[in-house]
């Protein structure tokens, strides 16, 4: 009785959660963000949800002087402010971050920050939070 | 190195060391001068050369720097900087960026080399 509480007590009280899964973007040369089998990538969340995003640069036209290629920074759609904590330049190559969806359901955008191309402002894609 | 030049130097350096110190001031506060830009623009490889040139040509964003400067900041995720030669920093007060944007100003703020943001204590317009 003793030695089974104990066991009890030092196992696992729950099931190991299982590491959030990546999703993978390509960030590419002709500025535009790309998910494979999305015409138009959109990310679907839960408010808070734990996430892992991993972006694939490749070089458009132009790139800036800290030698980034492109950027991906999430605004609000509604006013177009920042999300802290979801600002990055990016090299070439693949970078991988580990992030936390916003805590407020709406719709969102992350748009590039790079002046990459001449179709640099065309270089968006849809983030929507679920509750 | 005998130990009077080693002397020497040692005054040297202090002596070079108090006048950085006098002049960057006590608490660091320092004067920049440069534009106010916005950061996509401001370390864009052109940027040096044309600042705000290619966006200005899609003729929706306006005319001047400052059109560019604030249609970037407002919907394009960017933030308003100084740009100063080659160098670009980071402004902690974007409300008076805001209203300086695409001017040459002079700012009195202190540096954080951490993050390369200027506290910005003063923004004035350059005459």
């Amino acid at each position: 009785m003793g030695c089974a509480a104990m066991l009890l007590a030092l196992g696992p009280q729950t099931a190991p959660v299982p590491a959030p899964a990546a999703i993978e973007i390509l960030a590419d040369h002709d500025s535009r963000y790309k998910i494979a089998g999305m015409k138009e990538p959109v990310i679907t969340l839960h408010a808070g949800q734990q996430i892992t995003i991993r972006i694939t640069a490749v070089k458009a036209k132009d790139h800036a002087r800290d030698g980034a290629i492109h950027g991906f920074s999430l605004l609000r759609a509604k006013d177009r402010s920042h999300v802290p904590g979801w600002d990055f330049r990016l090299k070439p190559g693949v970078q991988t971050f580990m992030l936390n969806a916003p805590a407020e359901p709406g719709e969102y955008v992350a748009v590039c920050t790079v002046i990459c191309s001449a179709d640099h402002e065309g270089m968006h894609m849809k983030f929507v939070v679920l509750p | 190195m005998t130990g009077n030049r080693k002397l020497r130097w040692a005054v040297l350096v202090m002596a070079f060391t108090a006048c950085a110190v006098f002049i960057a001031g006590a608490d660091g506060e320092r004067v920049f001068k440069g534009e106010v830009g916005d950061s996509q623009c401001a370390l864009n490889v052109h940027s040096l050369s044309r600042s705000h040139q290619e966006m200005l040509e899609k003729k929706s964003i306006g005319t001047t720097s400052a059109d560019c400067a604030r249609y970037c900041v407002k919907t394009m995720g960017g933030v308003f900087v100084l740009q100063v030669g080659d160098k670009v920093y980071k402004l902690d007060s974007q409300n008076l960026a805001y209203q300086n944007a695409g001017r040459k100003v002079k700012v009195i703020g202190v540096l954080d080399t951490t993050t390369n943001t200027i506290a910005v204590h003063s923004m004035e317009p350059l005459k």
